[in-house]
C-alpha cells in the first residue's frame, strides 16, 4: 500500500504562555475531504499554518508522499502542492477576477502584460472549474460568495495537491455553497486532498470523508464521518476539564439593573436583541466568532448606534448615543483584545488607569498631583497590578497585568453594567483567577455583569445563565440548571 | 562569548569592561539626539572663536524663536497622530493680514488678534474636515495651505505690504527687554506653556492618549474629535504667530515669507521626536530639534559655508537622527 498523501506527525506548537498544539495528528489520503471541526482557539488556524508554513512547529514532522519535508514559508508551502484558501480574502480588491487569479504568474513580455493572454488563461481556469464569474470587473464589487470563487479558482489554476479551506462558506448563500461542494468533488475526483475547517457540522457530515475533532490543541477524536453522530462531536469538542481556576459564588440576586429591548442595528448585522441582568447576577453571552457578540456590546456602549431598540439601566432609558454617555449611565467595557482595544501602550501605567474618569483625578486640570498617584496606587494594591513604577509604560507589563489595568480604569468610579469582552484570553491562570475574583466583586457590588467568553468552561463556569447568539440574533438563553458547554455549543452552531 | 576564557584577572577586567560598554552604549541610546547637539556646539566653538560669543548665543536664540514657536504648534497636532502640512503658508497670511490692517491704521493689538484669527480660522476648518467629515489630515492641510498661499497672493497681487508700522508693533520682532530680544521672550513663553500643557494637564494627557491609540482613547470615553481638532487648531495658532513675529521682524508683509519655516519646522519636530526614547513627540523634545537647525545654520553661516550646504547638512542630520532612534533597543 502506498504512503498517504499527507501526514502531520506529533506536531507541537509553543507560543509564549501557551501550548497551541499538543502533539497532533493528521493524516489525509489521494481524493480525501478531511473535517476539522473545534472550539474558537482549539488549535485550527494554527495546525493550518504550520501546514502552510507561516508558523515552524516545535516539534514533530511533516510527511508527504512519505517523504519529510519542511515548509519554510507559504511560498514554499505551495511549491510543493499545499494551496491554503484563507479566511479572509486575500485578494487585491481593485484588479479583476482574471488579474487576481493570475496574480504573481502573469504572462508578460519584457516585463509588459500582455492582457489578452491573462484573460484567456483566467478564463480557461474558470471554465474547468465550471464556474461562471465575470472577469473584467474589480472583484472588490463582487459579491462576497464570487469573491470566495475566485480566490478558490486562485489556488486551483496552481494545481495544488493538497487543498486547504479556513471556513469556506461563512461568507456564501446556500446557492453559492453549492457550487463550492460540487467544485471540491470535482477536485476530490481528480485525486486531490481536502482539508476542511468548519463550524457547521451539517456540512461536515454532507461533505466530509473523515472527521479530527481539536480540543485545546490536542486531537478529541479522528475517524471517518460515519463513526459519529453530532451529538458525539460536540461532546468532544468541550473541554471536560474544569479545574480550579474558577471562582465562583453564589451572590443574592436584586432588582432587574441592565434591560436590552429589541436592539437593532442593520449596519453591523445586529437583528432585534432584547436580554435582561440583575444586581448581582454574572451573565454570559456565548456564540462562535462572529455572531455578533463584541458587536452588540458596542451598541450598548454607545460605540455604535442602534437603528432601533432601547437600553435601560435600573429602568430609566439610557439607550447611549455615544460611550461617554454610556459611561454616565454607569455602563462600563472591558473590550475584547486589550492591545488594540483596551491599553494606550505608549503610556503610563497611572495614565491608562485614570484615563476614563481623569477629571476626578486632577485639581485644576493638572495631572500627575498627588490626586491622580494616591487613588491609582490604591487600585494598584488592591488588584495586584505588578509593575516597578506607576509612571512605567504599560506596554512593559505582562499580559495578565495588562489586562488588571483595563479592569482597573472602571474601578474608580462605582458603575451599574459591566460588559467583559473575552476578559481572560492570554493570559496566564493566576491572573484569570484574579480577573474572575473582580468579576464577583463587581457582582456582590450589586452591579450587573455581562460576560462575553469563546472559552466555553469558563462561560459555563462563571455565568449564572448564558445568553446565546448566532447570526448577528438572539439564538437562545440558557438557565443555570440546563447549564453545560454541551448546551450552549449546540445552541450557538444551531441546526444540529 | 566566544573562545575559551582567559585566567580569573582577566575575566573579571573583561566584565568590568564590558559592563562599562554596555552602560556607555545605554547612555549613547538614551541621549544619543542630545549628544549630537553637544557635538555640534564644541565642533563650531572649536572651529569658530565667534559662535559661543554672548552675543552670537542671542543671535542663535532670535533666529530660532519663530521656527521654535511653529514648531511648537505643529508638535501638538503631531502628538493627537496628525499632521499639518499648512504652517507654512498660515504663517504667512497671519502676518499679511496683520500689516495690512496695520496700514490701515487699525490699532496694533486688534490687527495681531485678526492674524491670528484668520491663522485659527484655518485651524478650526481643519479640524472640521479631519473630525467631522473624516479627511486624513495630511489631505486636509495641504488643502488649506494652498487655500492660504492662494488667498495672500490675491490680495495681495503678489506685491510685499510696506509701510511705516507702529512702534508697538515694531517691539514684537525687534524689541529688547534688557538684552533679552522680545521675540526670544515671547518664544521661551509658548515653549513652556506648550510643554506644561503636555505633559502636566489633562488636555494633554487625552492628546497623547489619542496620539498612543485612537480606539482605545474612544472607549475610554474620551471626545476624541475634539482634542484632535485642538492640536489641528494650536499647530495654526502658532503657525499664524510665528507669522506675525516674521512680519514685524522685515517690517512688511510679505505674501511667501514664512514658507520657508516649513521644512525646518517639519525637521525639528522629527528630530524632536528622536530625544525622548520612548518615540512620542513633546515640546521639550522639538525644541533641542530646532536648536540644533539652529546651530547648524548659524556654525556653518560663521564658518562661511554656503546657504545650500545647509540645506544637504540638515537633511543628512536628520535622516542620521531618525535612522538611530530606529535601530535604538526598545526597553
Amino acid at each position: 500500500m502506498d504512503s498517504p498523501l499527507l501526514e502531520m506527525k506529533g506536531i507541537s506548537m509553543d507560543f509564549p504562555g501557551v501550548r497551541a498544539l499538543d502533539d497532533v495528528d493528521l493524516t489525509l489520503r489521494r481524493g480525501e475531504i478531511h473535517a476539522i471541526v473545534g472550539e474558537n482557539g482549539a488549535g485550527k488556524s494554527t495546525l493550518i499554518k504550520v501546514l502552510s508554513g507561516v508558523y515552524r512547529p516545535t516539534a514533530g514532522k511533516i510527511l508527504m508522499d512519505g517523504k519529510e519535508v519542511q515548509m519554510s514559508n507559504p511560498r514554499h508551502a505551495l511549491a510543493c502542492g499545499v494551496g491554503v484558501v484563507y479566511q479572509d480574502r486575500t485578494l487585491v480588491p481593485f484588479l479583476t477576477a482574471a488579474d487576481n487569479i493570475l496574480l504573481g504568474n502573469e504572462p508578460a513580455r519584457y516585463g509588459v502584460l500582455d492582457r489578452r493572454s491573462i484573460q484567456e488563461r483566467a478564463k480557461k481556469a474558470l471554465s474547468m472549474l465550471n464556474l461562471s464569474i465575470r472577469m473584467d470587473v474589480p472583484v472588490c464589487e463582487m459579491s462576497a460568495g464570487d469573491q470566495q470563487l475566485v480566490d478558490i479558482a486562485k489556488i486551483a489554476l496552481m494545481e495544488p495537491r493538497i487543498m486547504v479551506l479556513d471556513e469556506p462558506t461563512a461568507a456564501l448563500s446556500d446557492h453559492e455553497t453549492e457550487s463550492l461542494f460540487k467544485l471540491l468533488h470535482q477536485f476530490r475526483r481528480q485525486g486531490v486532498g481536502i482539508v476542511y475547517i468548519s463550524h457547521h457540522l451539517n456540512e461536515v457530515f454532507e461533505m466530509a470523508d473523515t472527521v479530527t475533532v481539536l480540543r485545546n490543541g490536542q486531537v478529541a477524536g479522528c475517524g471517518s464521518v460515519g463513526q459519529f453522530t453530532s451529538t458525539e462531536i460536540v461532546r468532544l469538542m468541550i473541554d471536560r476539564d474544569l479545574g480550579g481556576q474558577y471562582v465562583k459564588e453564589a451572590v443574592p440576586v436584586g432588582d432587574e439593573v441592565l434591560r436590552v429591548e429589541n436592539l437593532t442595528c442593520s449596519r453591523i448585522g445586529l437583528e432585534n436583541i432584547s436580554l435582561s441582568v440583575r444586581a448581582g447576577e454574572i451573565v454570559g453571552l456565548g456564540g462562535l466568532m462572529g455572531a455578533g457578540r463584541s458587536e452588540l456590546a458596542s451598541v450598548i456602549f454607545g460605540v455604535a448606534r442602534a437603528d432601533f431598540g432601547r437600553v435601560y439601566v435600573d429602568g430609566q432609558d439610557v439607550t447611549p448615543r455615544s460611550v461617554p454617555a454610556a459611561i454616565r449611565a454607569g455602563i462600563y467595557l472591558v473590550p475584547e483584545k486589550r492591545r488594540e482595544y483596551g491599553l494606550i501602550s505608549s503610556e503610563s501605567v497611572m495614565a491608562n488607569i485614570s484615563l476614563p474618569f481623569l477629571r476626578d483625578f486632577t485639581k485644576w486640570g493638572i495631572v500627575g498631583t498627588s490626586a491622580e498617584r494616591a487613588p491609582v496606587g490604591t487600585l494598584m494594591r488592591d488588584l495586584k497590578v505588578k509593575a516597578r513604577r506607576a509612571t512605567d509604560p504599560v506596554a512593559t507589563l505582562s499580559g495578565g497585568n495588562q489586562q488588571k489595568v483595563v479592569v482597573a480604569k472602571w474601578l474608580a468610579k462605582p458603575g451599574r453594567v459591566f460588559i467583559f469582552d473575552e476578559p481572560t484570553q492570554g493570559i496566564d491562570v493566576g491572573a484569570k483567577t484574579e480577573v474572575y475574583q473582580m468579576m464577583l466583586n463587581i457582582a456582590r457590588d450589586g452591579a450587573a455583569v455581562l460576560l462575553i467568553s469563546s472559552d466555553l468552561p469558563e462561560l459555563v463556569a462563571m455565568s449564572d445563565r448564558v445568553y446565546v447568539m448566532r447570526g448577528g440574533r438572539m439564538a437562545g438563553e440558557i438557565e443555570h440548571v440546563d447549564l453545560s458547554g454541551e448546551a450552549v455549543l449546540r445552541c450557538a452552531l444551531g441546526g444540529v | 562569548m566566544d573562545g575559551p576564557s582567559g585566567s580569573g584577572t582577566q575575566a573579571v577586567e573583561r566584565a568590568v569592561g564590558g559592563v562599562f560598554r554596555e552602560r556607555l552604549t545605554n547612555i549613547i541610546w538614551e541621549y544619543g539626539t542630545l549628544i549630537g547637539l553637544l557635538v555640534l556646539v564644541v565642533f563650531f566653538s572649536t572651529m569658530s572663536d565667534a559662535f559661543l560669543r554672548f552675543g552670537n548665543i542671542v543671535n542663535i536664540l532670535r533666529q530660532i524663536s519663530m521656527l521654535a514657536i511653529i514648531a511648537t504648534g505643529l508638535t501638538f497636532c503631531m502628538v493627537t497622530g496628525d499632521f499639518d502640512l499648512g504652517i507654512g503658508s498660515i504663517g504667512s497670511i497671519a502676518g499679511v493680514m496683520t500689516v495690512s490692517l496695520l496700514v490701515r491704521g487699525v490699532p496694533t493689538i486688534i490687527s495681531v488678534l485678526a492674524g491670528l484669527g484668520v491663522a485659527a480660522l484655518f485651524g478650526l476648518a481643519n479640524a472640521v474636515l479631519v473630525t467631522r467629515v473624516g479627511i486624513s489630515s495630511f489631505i486636509s492641510t495641504l488643502a488649506a495651505g494652498s487655500v492660504a498661499t492662494g488667498v495672500t497672493f490675491l490680495y495681495t497681487q503678489g506685491q510685499a505690504i510696506y509701510a511705516q508700522l507702529p512702534p508697538a508693533f515694531e517691539f514684537i520682532g525687534r524689541g529688547y527687554v534688557g538684552i533679552i530680544p522680545a521675540p526670544v521672550i515671547i518664544m521661551a513663553l509658548i515653549v513652556a506653556l506648550g510643554q506644561f500643557v503636555l505633559s502636566r494637564t489633562r488636555t494633554g494627557r487625552y492628546m497623547h492618549a489619542i496620539g498612543g491609540n485612537i480606539t482605545a482613547a474612544r472607549l475610554s470615553g474620551i471626545a476624541v474629535s475634539k482634542y484632535r481638532g485642538l492640536g489641528l487648531l494650536f499647530s495654526s495658532l502658532g503657525a499664524g504667530a510665528a507669522g506675525i513675529i516674521l512680519a514685524s521682524r522685515l517690517g512688511s508683509g510679505q505674501p511667501t515669507a514664512a514658507s520657508g519655516f516649513f521644512l525646518d519646522a517639519i525637521s525639528a519636530a522629527f528630530l524632536g521626536q528622536t530625544v525622548l526614547r520612548d518615540g512620542r513627540p513633546s515640546v521639550i523634545g522639538t525644541f533641542i530639534g530646532v536648536l540644533i537647525i539652529g546651530v547648524i545654520n548659524n556654525g556653518l553661516t560663521l564658518l562661511g559655508v554656503s546657504y545650500y550646504w545647509q540645506d544637504i547638512s540638515k537633511g543628512i542630520i536628520i535622516v542620521l537622527a531618525v535612522t538611530l532612534a530606529t535601530l535604538r533597543p526598545k526597553h
